[in-house]
């Protein structure tokens, strides 16, 4: 793997992992919970989409074959995609959606934040103008957690599920592969190490804040996402 | 040629023709600034693109223009509405192909808003955001 096809990949992580996050949310128009949400959810969903327009633009440039952004976004297959296994998991009740979104959330942040300072410009820009938005969604989502791990018994038993049921994806978040090492190397991703550490230490936070239990570090873990082996939730999510 | 009076025809293509200005170059940098105050933020139609704080530059590079713009949030919709008025009212005075940068850096914030954009944001009913102090 040449530095330009990790590159590559590692556009297409970040723009597919915020684009497929945006559909999942943008199926909740019209029907999230209470007016706030409905606001919250899709202004959410709204920031990714830029965010991952930024990216996909960076990414056709680099990969140079023709495609443009709409291109990489519409015209791929299932197996193209190399978003992370969570964001394609369905929405299920709100808790599962916004159990998601915090683990999303968190991560999301810290990797932002450290590729504000990549030796690649663009990939600097780009970052900076999204970890400003990545801040109010992970504000948004912790609070949220919080709210309904020390809300009422109904509110903590399902966030509760909702933690028990997406745990199996968040290894996938804190795993490096070889192309996380080499964007490292390069002076453009994050530190794989400090990464995993900064993850676990906000999750684990909120987890005691909110008195919910997370699961093991050492889990078995399903991580295909980043490859393209996805679960069979992403194909049904393009209909 | 026929003289006659100016059909409405002629009234609605009129913002579609490049008038006559032979040297558009000559505009000064403060020109374009001041005629960018009149190109209006089309959600809120209230303030004008230079009130919101998105025109970040100006310059002439020879007979080239290009005007720096910066998208208030990643994913805001009206991105692209916005660089096309500009261009718009670029081609009005005979500017024909104004570049256009989309600038991510340094990221906008409200600060940026001037202070005769908050007073119209308040009379349009909405309550402009307030600067605070850095943490």
């Amino acid at each position: 793997m040449t530095q330009q096809q990790a590159l590559q990949e590692y556009l297409l992580r970040l723009a597919d992992s915020g684009m497929i996050l945006a559909q999942r949310l943008s199926e909740l128009v019209g029907k999230a919970p209470a007016l706030e949400e409905e606001l919250a959810s899709t202004n959410v969903a709204l920031d990714l989409i830029g965010q991952a327009r930024n990216w996909y633009e960076y990414t056709a440039e680099l990969i140079d074959d023709g495609r443009d952004a709409d291109n990489l976004v519409f015209l791929r297959d299932t197996h193209d995609y190399r978003n992370l296994l969570m964001v394609e998991q369905p929405n299920e009740d709100y808790a599962v959606t916004m159990a998601r979104q915090f683990f999303f959330d968190v991560w999301h942040y810290f990797t932002l934040k450290s590729l504000v300072n990549a030796s690649d410009e663009r990939i600097a820009n780009i970052a900076a103008k999204a970890v400003k938005e990545a801040t109010y969604h992970l504000r948004r989502s912790s609070e949220w957690v919080k709210r309904m791990g020390d809300g009422t018994e109904e509110s903590h038993r399902r966030i509760q599920d909702a933690f028990n049921l997406l745990w199996r994806f968040t290894g996938e978040l804190v795993t490096p592969d070889d192309t996380d090492h080499a964007m490292f190397k390069a002076g453009i991703g994050p530190d794989p190490e400090q990464l995993k550490q900064d993850w676990f230490g906000m999750v684990g936070e909120v987890a005691a804040q909110a008195t919910l239990t997370t699961g093991a570090e050492d889990a078995w873990m399903y991580m295909g996402g980043k490859r393209g082996e996805h679960t069979e939730h992403l194909g049904t999510s393009w209909p | 040629m026929n003289e006659r009076e100016p059909s409405s025809v002629d009234v609605l293509i009129a913002s579609d023709r490049v008038p006559a200005n032979a040297h558009p170059e000559l505009l000064t940098e403060d020109a374009i600034w001041a005629l960018l105050d009149n190109v209006k933020d089309p959600e809120v139609p209230a303030v004008s693109v230079l009130e919101l704080g998105i025109i970040r530059d100006v310059s002439w590079d020879g007979k080239h223009l290009s005007v720096d713009v910066t998208p208030t949030y990643s994913g805001c919709p009206a991105t692209e509405l916005i660089e096309e008025l500009i261009v718009e009212a670029l081609r009005a005075v005979g500017i024909r192909d104004p570049q256009i940068n989309r600038v991510l850096t340094p990221a906008w914030t409200t600060d940026w808003i001037t202070e005769e954009g908050r007073e119209k944001l308040r009379a349009f009913g909405i309550a402009p955001p307030q600067a605070v102090p850095a943490k």
